[in-house]
């Protein structure tokens, strides 16, 4: 058996996700040990792809000779006068910088791509298939259950009524999507622990379950002789 | 009598790791969205330029990454210049080299019909810099080459010169939307986790987008599609078990919950 990179990486893999799913029995030292290391890595993986993101975008084109870029490095550094109390007040320069371009590009954006092609999008749709029909009065009452200037429960007139009819009819299909979202949520954490039990079940991390299994039982019965 | 919940982890093992053990073969059925995006890729006109974002992070990998793979390798199969970049997440890089690693380039060359440009932070604000002008965010490529000695970068000035886009994220896509699909009408799909997909699919029945992937399953139905049949495929049977297994648990836990009150 030859033994490569790819090989260790299983086996490490395998037995940080045995060292996880211990937790199911009660929280324990290799428990913590596997939640520190993925805390550690996790940290150290953003800091350096970070790192790098910054060096290419902005430090390689300034010792290019684009000088314009000394700004945002500079408040970008500024951002870290946050934890000097007595310049702290300065970070808010950035901040704001961050904010205000943040929020215009976004609101720029969203009124195209989330009201104004969805509108064009409904109005467009092909009307002769029955679902679009189904689509067209989910959009109507789902909307309308969100309109509470008028309607209401105990209102009587004939508005009020159809409105408070409409927005229950609202709130079904607002329901009916959310129990799709928790189904699809269902899915992808299966998925997530299909990935893990499967790398578990196949050569070579399946070698370390009877392994785990062992260490477990020899704990049990360590744990049990302490008591007694 | 209290019910410990940990015997549903034990379940939950037991449908997952049986049918991994002992496979199924359960039918998958290609759902529209999945085809929308192979379509996409397929009929691409020869001398194309696709950007293929592969931005997820490793929690999501059972998910995107077998997905990620299927549309990789049918993009470097097309005769199209890929531009691939990320900038969603840090773990993106990791997962890109890690394909191009195992697949490699096929016919293509690098700098000429592929290029990695590597990791953009900040989401919103680089993707509409980059849309609006590649080269004010871009200098150099992910392994530090300038992107002027790089020929397929003198096809691409801005997000107008490409003819697909495709994001596969586990995250927020719709920056992707706002920033590039809605101002340069470009045709975009996406890749996405189980959760994402609901909220994608109002995207796709409104034509902002021509396809949409969801999670695993999109991830099999892909591999069919390019009749590679890879890790996700083998993955059905036990989604499928389990997800048999959870709504039979949702049933019988409300059917229990009932008959107790009425009891009371």
């Amino acid at each position: 058996m030859n033994i490569d990179a790819t090989m260790v990486g299983a086996l490490i893999a395998g037995a940080a996700t045995i060292a996880i799913y211990s937790y199911l029995y009660e929280e324990n030292a290799v428990y913590r040990l596997a939640e520190s290391l993925l805390i550690g890595l996790a940290t150290g993986n953003v800091v350096a792809i970070t790192w790098d993101a910054v060096r290419r975008a902005a430090f390689v084109p300034l010792v290019g000779g684009q000088v314009i870029w000394i700004i945002p490095i500079v408040l970008g550094m500024i951002m870290y006068l946050y934890f000097l109390k007595q310049y702290s007040y300065l970070y808010r320069i950035p901040l704001a910088f961050l904010v205000g371009v943040g929020t215009g590009l976004t609101i720029r954006g969203s009124v195209s791509a989330n009201l104004i092609d969805q509108l064009v999008g409904t109005i467009n749709a092909d009307f002769s298939n029955p679902s679009n029909w189904l689509m067209l009065l989910g959009i109507v009452a789902s909307t309308l259950y969100f309109v509470f200037t008028f309607g209401g429960q105990g209102k009587t007139g004939y508005y009020s009524q159809f409105h408070s009819r409409f927005s229950t009819l609202g709130r079904w299909f607002l329901m009916a999507a959310f129990g799709a979202t928790f189904g699809n949520v269902v899915q992808g954490r299966i998925s997530s622990a299909w990935g893990r039990v499967g790398s578990l079940l196949t050569p070579p991390a399946i070698y370390e379950v009877p392994i785990a299994i062992a260490i477990f039982v020899i704990y049990l019965i360590y744990r049990k002789r302490k008591h007694t | 009598m209290k019910f410990d919940s940990r015997w549903i982890y034990v379940a939950v093992f037991l449908t997952i790791g049986i049918p991994i053990l002992a496979p199924i073969g359960l039918p998958v059925l290609i759902t529209p969205t999945t085809r929308g995006m192979f379509d996409a890729i397929q009929n691409l006109p020869s001398g194309s330029i696709m950007y293929l974002g592969i931005d997820f992070l490793a929690v999501s990998q059972p998910e995107l990454l077998p997905m990620s793979t299927a549309v990789y390798k049918q993009a470097i199969s097309r005769p199209i210049s890929i531009v691939m970049a990320c900038f969603s997440t840090t773990d993106c890089p990791l997962f890109t080299q890690r394909i191009i690693q195992q697949i490699g380039y096929g016919s293509k060359k690098y700098g000429e019909d592929i290029v990695f440009l590597g990791y953009f932070p900040g989401l919103e604000t680089p993707i509409a810099a980059f849309a609006k002008d590649v080269r004010s965010v871009v200098s150099v490529d992910a392994f530090g080459t300038p992107i002027s000695q790089l020929a397929l970068m003198n096809r691409v000035k801005s997000a107008a010169d490409f003819n697909l886009w495709v994001v596969m994220t586990s995250g927020d896509y719709v920056p992707y939307l706002r920033q590039v699909q809605s101002p340069y009408h470009i045709k975009m799909a996406f890749g996405t986790s189980s959760p994402e997909y609901p909220t994608g699919l109002v995207y796709y029945q409104s034509g902002q987008i021509v396809g949409l992937l969801n999670g695993l399953r999109g991830a099999a139905e892909y591999e069919l599609l390019i009749h590679s049949p890879g890790s996700a495929a083998g993955g059905m049977d036990a989604q499928s078990v389990t997800q048999l297994f959870i709504i039979v648990a949702v049933i019988g836990a409300n059917a229990l919950y009932f008959s107790r009150r009425k009891k009371k």
